[in-house]
């Protein structure tokens, strides 16, 4: 069998052939949930993500806050949501945000994860840790409310799915934050994307 | 000769090689991954290394994506093992065929993010080893264990219907009873519209049949009941 390895010396960020008729659904919901989950690890996530788009030279594809709101409702499970879709430029702007807030809260993810694990060992009572296990549930808990808040009531998910979702979306954070996070967060978003 | 390292909380690859041209390490010897919390290292040549790149650079694509994936690579495997332990098996000194050695390293997620990111940063490094590219795509893999899974289920599915049907074959098809209380409101029903002798005849005619097929109360019953009818239907 061939080795079936790509040529990313630059990394760009192409868009797969299939997915000529603009982006997925669930690559928008996907996007969306990773900036949520940013937010709720830190929830003034916005403020800093704003300034990043200056930073990173990004105006030109997202102008101004609301302009921002607006790519964030192309999600449709968004309470606002409005049908409308994200051109490729500015998913790949919302990407580059992403991967380089999750580079920023590296160590953060790690505790969080590694907490994570210690629960499902049951080591917290043991190792003393139970601080710890309170940022990792404040955590849950942020996602929580804010899920409840934006997305379109009834909530799509039940408690106990938003919390799964949560963990899950940690773990995917932790890995966008490599040298290749955004390549790799790019290319995971279209993994199982229907055109 | 010289050395690079990649390191990471609990990841530390070391790069053995010669330099050929200016900056760029082109030429391994050996390299050597060792984990913080298990005392062996992975030590191998090029051959390893490509397939460590390849399997771990998958792997971990897939698990962002939540798909699972089977790269067939015999030198490397990683599988899951429950939801967050992922279980590294590598073959060591497999061109020493007297002496193979199985390394089997269990990774929780940031152990598998910090040897995928220690790869990672060596095959994005412009001066080692230039050949060594990432792996992202992974739709190859993917396909080939959903298929898998598919045909499974297909597989499943048709011979669970077989052996139903094999099953129920020695079930015996049940004989259809004629019900004794239908046949006596058919037999009181025509009575009182006619009034000829025939219909009297009729009735012994069937009643006989619910006796002999089964001998229940019921048939005592109805020809109780529907000789009544008759005297009275016949008089009028």
């Amino acid at each position: 069998m061939q080795l079936n390895i790509s040529a990313p010396v630059n990394l760009d960020l192409n868009v797969p052939k299939d997915f000529v008729r603009g982006c997925p659904r669930s690559v928008r919901m996907d996007i969306d949930h990773l900036l949520l989950a940013i937010e709720a690890l830190d929830l003034e996530a916005v403020e800093v993500m704003l300034v990043l788009i200056d930073q990173l030279g990004l105006q030109k594809t997202i102008p101004s806050r609301v302009a921002f709101w607006r790519l964030r409702n192309t999600n449709l499970l968004r309470r606002n949501y409005q049908r409308a879709s994200l051109s490729w430029d500015e998913l790949r702007a919302l990407v580059k945000i992403v991967c380089t807030i999750a580079k920023q809260v590296d160590t953060g993810l790690r505790l969080l994860l590694s907490t994570h694990q210690q629960m499902i060992e049951g080591k917290i009572e043991a190792l003393g840790l139970q601080q710890n296990q309170g940022f990792l549930e404040s955590y849950i808990d942020r996602f929580t409310s804010l899920y409840i808040g934006r997305m379109r009531s009834p909530s799509p998910l039940k408690k106990e799915e938003i919390r799964e979702l949560a963990l899950q979306l940690l773990t995917r954070l932790l890995l966008c934050s490599g040298v290749a996070g955004e390549f790799r967060l790019w290319n995971s978003l279209f993994d199982g994307a229907i055109a | 000769m010289i050395q690079r390292s990649y390191s990471l909380p609990s990841c530390t690859l070391l790069i053995d090689g010669i330099i050929t041209g200016g900056d760029v390490m082109s030429i391994l010897t050996s390299f050597s991954c060792r984990f913080s919390h298990h005392t062996e290292p992975i030590v191998g040549g090029l051959e390893l290394l490509n397939a460590l790149v390849k399997v771990v650079g998958a792997y971990a694509q897939a698990l962002k994506s939540n798909t699972l994936v089977a790269i067939p690579e015999k030198q490397v495997r990683l599988e899951p093992e429950g939801q967050h332990l992922h279980v590294l098996s590598v073959l060591l000194n497999e061109a020493d065929a007297y002496n193979p050695k199985q390394l089997q390293i269990k990774l929780n997620t940031i152990q598998l993010f910090d040897l995928m990111e220690s790869l990672d940063r060596l095959c994005c490094d412009p001066t080692t080893l230039p050949d060594l590219k990432l792996v992202t795509q992974i739709s190859d893999y993917r396909s080939q264990s959903q298929l898998n899974s598919q045909a499974v289920s297909a597989i499943a599915g048709v011979a669970s219907l077989a052996i139903a049907a094999t099953v129920l074959y020695f079930i015996p098809i049940p004989k259809p009873q004629p019900k004794p209380a239908q046949t006596a409101p058919v037999q009181t029903k025509p009575l009182p519209n006619v009034t000829t002798p025939p219909t009297p005849v009729a009735t012994p005619t069937s009643s006989p049949t619910p006796e002999s097929s089964s001998p229940s109360p019921e048939p005592t019953s109805s020809p109780e009941s529907s000789p009544s009818p008759t005297p009275s239907a016949s008089p009028n």
